[in-house]
């Protein structure tokens, strides 16, 4: 790969020499752009697979960057993420702010949704005010003409003063032009800067001589100066502005006639807007008046409307939900299953036998390394299963329906209604579920719905289910099951409730969302997306996962005297199994094989059950169902399978709730929250349920 | 009249944009500003959020932030 970067970067070195006989630097461009404006399209054209992620210094947000590729001069683009505004409110404003501010690129590539317009420009007049030199690409031309109109880009480009390209992001016309624009720097344009009416542009220059009276060197000394008059609380506190100067700037503003329903800071909005619908108003043409419902509406119609979207909704998580855990979904993880134990293990197997390794060798390579991990790649195929989906969902408009959707019920629990995807994922998986809160952009529903996804009983919790419920509650299995369902339902509501104002309190996110017109999702962000995704999983499976992995492995293989030993009663993990044992003495399993078992189940929920096998000389789940009779009353039975229910998630689902969060102190505080509350829940229902059959059976 | 108040299909043009801090700046940035006309397409199946139409694309909002919005019915403007 980087062989591949060197020979193209010698080759555009060289033809730079040709032309300006001196070698010239790579061209930083930043992509930026409104939320659903084709900016990632655009940016996965420009970069194909040359991109990677990467996090900036200072804060752990991600974003994307990649040299463009088969272009004779190198150019760099970062894709920041999707705004409508520099407001800045949201993290997203403020990241792209300070990005734009230290990293000061050469040049800003504003994407603009042709079809859009009007609220497109708003941002390209804030990005024109900080002064940038700005290029505007222009998508969706296409569209725009099928719906019957004709946009005079060379008049809006004479009138905002910076280069307009016409471009199609998804059908990749237009690309070359615009990169021939980039790459010549006559071309990069800074443009117009006022838009405002005669009074308010002087109210404005007299703001920035105030200000700038005392201070030297203001960046962006006009932007700050409109914010200054919109009494914008961010920049004021920035400034710290004199008494002096805030007299001086009350004057200025109170020349400017306000009323009830036009304050400081509705004025420069409104002009903004006032100015753009003027420009507009000149370029745009209508060919045919349009009036008909387009698809998108008949779509619409169906996904939210009044009696077909919830059964829609229902029939989407239902497909989503049967494809990754049902046949297909399980169909695959048994491929890969199979395929790490008849050719990886029995291979790895031969060859440990043919160099005669020792025992514990053997056991650290087969049991270990390849048991373990191979247990994680198994989800690999309902990882990329669920992310195609939540992708072709994503991607085609229905993502902000759902959302719409369930909005109202998940705000009751503090949450909007994105979170509902995720949340539903986790009864199949954990780990996809986690990695799906990508979806939500606002910082606190997607931490409080990482927080909740553990309580959604996850399908590897099952074998357990089956084996304590038809043992113990024969007659009555289905409901025993059921309820505990049920409880993790109860458990996840309570904690929203619990956390909402206290560990995640900040401000609600104002639902003012979008809703894009439906499209056909692209293959090749589809791909991309992807192959991001997989890369992820595959970086962790080889590295924390792999760690935990072995350090479980050590415990229950080695005794205290570090010597390698079958017999998992004498391991240190038995050992430390009869320390915390007495721990478990009031939920009803006080002994050290339930505790062990519990342990391992950190690795894996499924090993809960094997490792009891295991401990107890089983062959098989229907002996080990006879054993557990003796051994467990009904009681603690069931307080035993709470426990497994709430208990903190295996090493993948920690790690992946690790790598979303974010923070290990938060990481921290998830696993041992839900090892409190598997205690106390399972206490509680031994304590009660044994007292209550003392007294009425 | 609130744009919370409007019943599906109606038109209204935006008077005032109430409310504080993040949200309000939200709203107006979103392009709903005085003298702007609005539709309201639909609410969700719950009643809650509202699905309206404005300078020709569709927006949902909840209707608490909606309550702060002032409109009056009908296409009119209003004279400032």
């Amino acid at each position: 790969m980087s062989d591949i970067v060197s020979v193209r970067e010698e080759k555009t070195k060289h033809i730079v020499k040709v032309e300006n006989d001196k070698p010239k630097s790579v061209v930083k461009a930043a992509l930026i752009g409104n939320p659903n404006c084709g900016k990632t399209t655009l940016f996965n054209q420009l970069t194909g697979s040359n991109q990677y992620v990467g996090n900036w210094p200072g804060v752990t947000v991600e974003h994307k960057a990649g040299r463009v590729r088969n272009w004779k001069t190198p150019i760099d683009v970062i894709d920041l993420p999707g705004i409508y505004s520099f407001s800045p409110y949201s993290p997203e404003e403020v990241i792209t702010r300070n990005y734009l501010e230290q990293e000061k690129p050469d040049i800003v590539i504003n994407i603009i949704d042709a079809t859009n317009i009007e609220r497109n420009l708003y941002l390209t007049t804030q990005l024109l005010e900080l002064d940038y030199k700005v290029i505007i690409a222009l998508n969706m031309m296409d569209i725009l003409m099928k719906k019957g109109k004709k946009l005079d880009y060379k008049k809006l480009e004479k009138e905002i003063g910076v280069k307009i390209i016409p471009i199609s992001a998804s059908k990749a016309l237009g690309i070359n032009e615009l990169l021939e624009e980039i790459s010549k720097e006559n071309n990069r344009l800074r443009g117009k800067k006022n838009f405002y009416s005669d009074n308010i542009e002087a109210s404005i220059k007299k703001i920035e001589k105030v200000l700038s009276y005392k201070r030297n060197n203001i960046d962006n000394l006009r932007f700050k100066a409109i914010k200054v008059f919109e009494k914008d609380a961010l920049i004021l506190s920035e400034l710290k502005l004199s008494s002096g100067e805030e007299v001086a700037i009350n004057e200025i503003r109170n020349e400017i006639k306000t009323t009830k329903n036009r304050d400081y800071e509705i004025i420069i909005a409104d002009e903004r807007y006032k100015y753009i619908c003027k420009i507009c108003s000149e370029c745009i043409m209508w060919d045919k008046e349009d009036d008909k419902e387009s698809i998108s509406d008949k779509i619409d119609r169906i996904f939210t409307g009044k009696f077909t979207a919830i059964p829609m909704f229902l029939v989407m998580m239902f497909a989503i939900f049967f494809i990754t855990f049902g046949p297909i979904g399980n169909f695959l993880k048994q491929a890969v299953e199979n395929f790490m134990a008849n050719n990886v293990l029995a291979s790895a197997e031969y060859y440990l036998n043919m160099f005669s390794a020792s025992d514990w060798t053997k056991s650290l390579v087969l049991d270990a390394i390849i048991g373990g991990t191979g247990a994680v790649l198994s989800f690999l195929p309902q990882v990329i299963l669920l992310f195609t989906l939540l992708s072709i969902l994503e991607d085609s408009g229905y993502m902000a329906r759902a959302a719409f959707v369930m909005d109202k019920l998940l705000r009751k629990i503090g949450l909007s209604g994105k979170a509902f995807v995720p949340l539903l994922m986790g009864f199949g998986c954990s780990v996809p579920a986690v990695l799906g809160t990508r979806i939500l952009e606002n910082k606190k529903d997607k931490n409080l719905t990482i927080f909740l996804i553990p309580f959604m009983s996850c399908s590897a919790k099952m074998p357990l289910y089956f084996l304590f419920a038809s043992a113990f509650f024969p007659n009555n299995q289905t409901i025993a099951i059921f309820s505990l369902y049920l409880l993790g339902i109860v458990g996840a509501i309570f904690s929203a409730f619990l956390f909402k104002d206290t560990l995640f309190k900040g401000q609600e996110s104002p639902f003012v969302m979008e809703l894009p017109t439906y499209k056909l999702p692209s293959r090749k962000n589809l791909l991309l997306h992807i192959w991001d995704r997989v890369r992820d999983f595959l970086e962790r499976a080889g590295t924390v996962i792999l760690g935990a992995t072995i350090i479980i492995w050590f415990l229950q293989s080695f005794n205290l005297h570090l010597q390698f030993t079958m017999d998992k009663s004498e391991s240190i993990l038995a050992v430390f199994g009869s320390i915390i044992a007495p721990i478990f003495t009031l939920c009803g399993f006080g002994n050290w094989q339930s505790a062990v078992s519990l342990l391992t189940g950190l690795i894996a929920k499924e090993s809960i059950v094997s490792t009891l096998c295991v401990l107890y000389n089983a062959q098989g789940t229907a002996e080990l169902g006879n054993i557990i009779l003796n051994l467990f009353s009904p009681m603690s039975a069931y307080a035993f399978m709470v426990f497994v229910l709430l208990y903190t998630p295996c090493v993948a689902a920690v790690s992946a709730i690790h790598k979303e969060l974010k923070s290990w102190k938060l990481t921290i505080i998830s696993i041992i929250y839900q090892l409190f509350i598997a205690w106390f829940a399972s206490a509680l229902v031994y304590q009660f349920g044994t007292l209550f059959s003392k007294i009425f059976i | 009249m609130k744009l919370s108040e409007l019943n599906p299909g109606d038109t209204a043009i935006i008077e005032e944009v109430g409310g504080t801090g993040a949200i309000r700046r939200r709203i107006i940035d979103m392009g709903i500003t005085p003298g702007i006309e609005v539709k309201l397409i639909k609410t969700a199946p719950l009643g809650d959020p509202m699905q309206i139409k404005v300078r020709g694309y569709e927006l949902s909002i909840r209707k608490t932030e909606a309550e702060n919005i002032e409109i009056v019915l009908g296409k009119e403007s209003i004279n400032e």
